[in-house]
């Protein structure tokens, strides 16, 4: 019934906890609306929602890997937040770059820079 | 309300209709003998989460407006206001009373032709979507099996937290 993929684990986990839209809410410190704007794709997740969600519902690493995987799958547009001008000048170049690339890109192609990224998530991680 | 604050042309519809459909459903659920129905639990966790009937939603007041409860004509979704819903939530007598007045519209007119009444018309109570889905919530909260005549106006109001139909939603 959800319309996007962060709607979905957001009502499952719902479930799970046995918890009302209120509830998690509460839980997120957030408004009964937002919630219910995000799960019903009214709203993109902002940045961080799901870091908020993997905090306060204390998700293990592979729910948590899920969660964060469904809200990018909710997202059209990603945001980065450079500090410094030169930051700003660098990410604004990158990110040129990369909407032309990316759009030029196989699914193989994209499959294996995923494959590169989830590894060096993982070493971070 | 079903989208708009007038009032919509329903198929006629008779009370004893709308009760039998309102008692149905409290049946169907295993709640004839509960006074006190768990509206917003039926709503959002069975009808919603469980059943996935329609598509449960909550909006702000800017987007919401004068409107307290909103059904989509295609029974896609149901959506409150933050503070209808809240207020439901904390048992507020007219918030459970929106509930089950949307739910009423959910059953009754969704899918089914309407036609928008002009706003000097005033249509007979069962042409009315509007006194049908009140009909619907006040028998849904309050159905007759459990009324007795050994309780007050006011007993009645602390058993089945609901007040009589008679307001527009």
């Amino acid at each position: 019934m959800p319309t996007t993929e962060i709607g979905k684990e957001l009502r499952k986990l719902r479930i799970d906890e046995e918890e009302r839209l209120i509830d998690m809410a509460n839980r997120l410190d957030k408004s009964s609306s937002f919630v219910s704007a995000v799960e019903t794709g009214g709203k993109a997740p902002p940045v961080g929602f799901e870091d908020l969600v993997i905090s306060a519902y204390r998700l293990a690493s592979d729910a948590a890997l899920v969660l964060r995987k469904a809200a990018d799958l909710s997202r059209k547009a990603f945001t980065i937040q450079p500090e410094s001008d030169l930051g700003k000048e660098a990410i604004g170049l990158m990110a040129r770059r990369m909407n032309s690339k990316m759009d030029a890109l196989t699914s193989e192609e994209l499959e294996r820079i995923l494959s590169i990224l989830r590894k060096g998530d993982a070493d971070v991680g | 309300m079903l989208g708009s604050i007038e009032d919509y042309k329903a198929p006629p519809t008779s009370w004893a209709k709308v009760d039998a459909l309102a008692d149905r459903l409290r049946s169907n659920l295993k709640m004839d003998q509960v006074p006190m129905i768990p509206i917003v639990n039926i709503v959002e966790k069975v009808l919603y989460e469980q059943l996935e009937l329609f598509e449960f939603q909550v909006r702000g007041h800017r987007e919401m407006g004068s409107a307290e409860g909103l059904t989509c004509p295609n029974g896609d979704f149901i959506r409150f206001r933050e503070d209808v819903y809240e207020s439901a939530c904390g048992g507020g007598v007219r918030a459970r009373f929106t509930f089950a007045h949307e739910l009423g519209h959910f059953f009754m007119h969704t899918n089914v032709p309407l036609a928008r009444a002009l706003p000097t018309e005033k249509l007979p109570a069962y042409r009315s979507a509007e006194s049908q889905a009140n009909r619907f919530a006040g028998t849904f909260l309050m159905p007759a099996a459990l009324v007795t005549p050994f309780h007050t106006v006011g007993t009645h109001y602390g058993r089945f937290r609901c007040v009589k139909a008679g307001r527009r939603v």
